[in-house]
């Protein structure tokens, strides 16, 4: 998508227009491109494989009915991932007061089980601790490798402001996984 | 763990992030002392970028399905203008019921009250015509008269009427006339009874009353609350009889003889 950007020609606003003159399959082609993007980024959120993906058709769902008030003012990336971050949020918040009681041990060995054997378990337990709007920072910055102006967009904020979150955010998840006190 | 300062802080970051191992390289022989904190933060960012899902599903995705549960975060403008059209609609069905419902005001009905014309020789000086007062009386005779009233009125407006009599008694005209306007006439005592004929057409009963007191002697006064009061016409210093102290303006047919009941000319 990003070569597709700087070569002149946004393939994305093209699909855009089909689907709100009335072709369906474009939106299905979005969905297809993005899904996998969006689910990662609930799923960096929601540290749950199946809530992920609940909050994946949520998101695709949304998108769906409001794709008209898209003012093409910036990348539809940018403004899917915006609903994404901020739906998946949402559901963490929401499900925060389910699990209160739930051991972390717990949480982070159902999420190892989810991971590939890999996956380095001092990251998970880290991640697992982080709140919600600092997992979608790290997971934007470091899954998607968006930049700072896109970060900003999907966040809704200035570009200075994404900056200082994403590092207090890093700062949070190094002091983690490193285990050193706050 | 020391804290770096940010600039190198912020550079070591940038070093792992981008993870050129020259830049590397040429960072730690600068320098050496950091070379146990980038390594500890290249894992760190190594195992995040790891961690991330792959291409998490290793099939197509799954069909799309729209959450119906999912509510609208916003309503669109057409929703807000239906709202408003809606809120418009029942403010005009409310104000329509309430005024079926509420009962009318009857008009109050509009009294004709036929006002005497102020006659200008007579009320240049002193306006309009004084209030009419009830007669006094004074020393009754011995037959013991008293005003002759007829039924109580019911005010209304002064309709024409119309009386034809050949012959009967000028009090049982008055009689008459007081039926058929549905006026009180109160007949003063030493009021002349002489049996007269009269025909008068579309006439008001004031009206009739003077044409007829011109003829026979009396005036009519017009109380203004459906009466009528007669009082005969005096002559002048002839009558043994207590005259009625009545403040009253002299008839047109006495003004034309030059007279007036009060006996001055």
């Amino acid at each position: 998508m990003e070569r597709a950007k700087q070569g002149g020609f946004d393939e994305d606003s093209v699909l855009v227009e089909r689907f709100l003159s009335g072709d369906r399959s474009s939106f299905e082609q979005l969905y297809s491109k993005y899904y996998d993007k969006v689910f990662a980024i609930a799923r960096g959120i929601l540290l749950d494989q199946d809530e992920a993906a609940d909050a994946v058709q949520e998101v695709f769902t949304l998108v769906f009915r409001h794709l008209g008030r898209f003012d093409k003012r910036s990348r539809f990336s940018t403004w899917l991932f915006r609903i994404a971050v901020n739906r998946s949020i949402q559901e963490a918040r929401k499900n925060r007061h389910k699990k209160r009681n739930v051991d972390l041990t717990e949480a982070v060995g159902k999420i190892a089980a989810e991971e590939p054997d890999t996956a380095d378990p001092k990251i998970q337990a880290a991640l697992a601790k982080l709140t919600p709007n600092d997992r979608a920072l790290i997971v934007l910055f470091y899954w998607e490798e968006l930049s700072l102006n896109d970060i900003a967009s999907s966040l809704n904020c200035g570009v200075n402001a994404a900056k200082t979150r994403l590092y207090r955010a890093r700062e949070r998840f190094r002091v983690l996984y490193e285990g050193d006190e706050a | 763990m020391k804290r770096l300062a940010p600039e190198l802080d912020s550079l070591i970051w940038t070093l792992v992030e981008k993870g050129n191992a020259r830049a590397i390289e040429e960072f730690l022989a600068r320098y050496p002392e950091m070379k146990q904190e980038v390594a500890r933060r290249s894992l760190m960012v190594k195992g995040l970028k790891e961690l991330k899902p792959e291409a998490a599903v290793e099939f197509a995705p799954p069909p799309f399905r729209p959450a119906e549960h999912v509510r609208y975060q916003r309503p669109t403008r057409m929703v807000y203008i239906v709202a408003a059209l809606v809120l418009a609609a029942l403010g005009v069905a409310s104000f329509t019921v309430t005024y079926i419902a509420l009962p009318k005001q009857v008009e109050a009905p509009v009294v004709e009250v036929e006002v005497p014309q102020a006659d200008p020789e007579t009320f240049a000086e002193t306006g309009p015509p004084p209030k009419a007062q009830e007669p006094s009386f004074g020393e009754l005779g011995p037959e013991d008269e008293q005003p002759i009233k007829t039924k109580a009125p019911t005010v209304q407006a002064p309709k024409a009427i119309a009386i034809t009599i050949e012959d009967a008694p000028l009090h049982t005209v008055f009689d008459l006339i007081a039926a058929e306007s549905g006026l009180q006439v109160i007949v003063a005592p030493g009021t002349p009874n002489p049996s007269i004929g009269v025909d008068y057409k579309q006439m008001t009963p004031l009206e009739i009353l003077r044409d007829m007191g011109r003829e026979h002697g009396f005036t009519p006064m017009d109380q203004g609350d459906g009466s009528i009061i007669i009082v005969p016409a005096v002559e002048n210093g002839t009558s043994g009889r207590m005259r009625p102290r009545i403040p009253e303006r002299p008839s047109q047919a006495d003004r034309q003889d030059g007279r007036s009941l009060t006996g001055t000319n």
